[in-house]
C-alpha cells in the first residue's frame, strides 16, 4: 500500500503543503489528518498541487470543506500549480470558482498579503 | 492491441493498480492529458463506488466474490471501459445529479464520484446480469481535430 507522498516546507510565516502523485480514496484519510495538522498550527497555508497526478472527488469534497473553515477561522489558503490533468474536476465540480489559485508560488505570497491586509 | 481485461481484488489497496491499468491503454489511443484525466478520474470513481458500497457495505457478500473485473476496448476513435462487479444492482444512472453548492454548504465529501463518470466521459450505460452483477459499460472519444 503507497502512502500519501507529500512535503511540509515553512517561509516565514507561510507553510507550504506540497502534495505528490495520487491522492485517491485510499489516501484521504491521511490528507485530511495532515491538513488538520497544518491548520492548527499555520494561518497562512500553500497547497502546491504541481506534482500531483491524480485527485479522487472525495478528496476534492475535503479540500473545499477544509478551505471553508480555514476561512471561517480567518486563515488563508491558496493553491498553486493546478495542471492539465487535474483541471477538469476543480473546474467541473467549480472549486476554481471557490477557492484561491495562483499560478505560482510569488502570487500566491501577494494573495496571502491582499489577503491579511483585507482584514 | 484492442482488448485487455484486468481480474482483481475489490479492495481499495488495488485502485492505482485499476488506474494504471486503464491509463496505459489510454495512452496508446491518442488521449490528450485532459482526455485521461478523465477517464482516470471515472475509472477510480467507479472502482471505489464499487468497492465502499457495493462490496464493504455488503457483510452477506463472500470475501472471493469481492473481484472487480475491467475489460478496456479500442472503439471507433475512442475507448470503451467495462467494469463488472459481484455486487447487488445499483444503477449510477439513475443517481441524481447533486446541487453542488448545497452539497458543499452541508460539508459533504463524497456523492461526487457518480457525477464525475456523467460529466467525463461521454457515454455510460448500467446493466444488471442475473447471478453475476453490475457491468457499467463507459466510453469516451477523441476530441475531433
Amino acid at each position: 500500500m503507497k502512502p500519501l507522498e507529500y512535503a511540509i516546507e515553512k517561509e516565514g510565516e507561510i507553510t507550504i503543503f506540497k502534495l505528490m502523485k495520487e491522492l485517491d480514496y485510499l489516501k484521504v484519510s491521511e490528507f485530511d489528518i495532515r491538513l488538520n495538522e497544518i491548520s492548527q498550527d499555520a494561518n497562512k497555508i500553500i497547497l502546491d498541487i504541481s506534482k500531483l497526478e491524480y485527485i479522487c472527488s472525495a478528496a476534492l469534497g475535503s479540500l473545499l470543506n477544509h478551505f471553508n473553515k480555514a476561512r471561517q477561522n480567518g486563515k488563508s489558503i491558496v493553491l498553486i500549480g493546478l495542471n492539465d490533468k487535474i483541471a477538469n474536476p476543480f473546474n467541473a465540480i467549480g472549486l476554481t470558482r471557490l477557492m484561491y489559485f495562483a499560478d505560482d508560488i510569488n502570487e500566491a505570497k501577494t494573495m496571502i498579503e491582499e489577503m491579511e491586509n483585507e482584514k | 492491441m484492442a482488448k485487455l481485461i484486468l481480474k482483481i481484488p475489490g479492495e481499495t489497496s488495488y485502485l492505482s493498480r485499476i488506474r494504471e491499468f486503464v491509463l496505459d491503454f489510454a495512452k496508446t489511443l491518442g488521449f490528450d492529458e485532459e482526455g485521461l484525466g478523465d477517464i482516470e478520474m471515472s475509472v477510480d470513481e467507479a472502482a471505489t463506488n464499487i468497492i465502499r458500497h457495493g462490496y464493504d457495505e455488503d457483510p452477506d457478500l463472500p470475501d472471493e466474490n469481492k473481484v472487480i473485473e475491467i475489460e478496456i476496448t479500442k472503439i471507433d476513435n475512442g475507448i470503451e471501459i467495462a467494469i463488472q462487479d459481484r455486487g447487488k444492482p445499483y444503477n449510477p444512472k439513475n443517481a441524481p445529479i447533486p446541487n453542488l453548492e448545497k452539497h458543499f454548504e452541508q460539508m459533504k465529501t463524497h456523492g461526487l464520484g457518480i457525477f464525475a463518470m456523467k460529466q467525463f466521459m461521454d457515454e455510460l450505460e448500467h446493466n444488471y446480469i442475473s447471478g453475476k452483477g453490475n457491468l457499467i459499460t463507459m466510453r469516451k472519444y477523441l476530441k475531433s481535430e
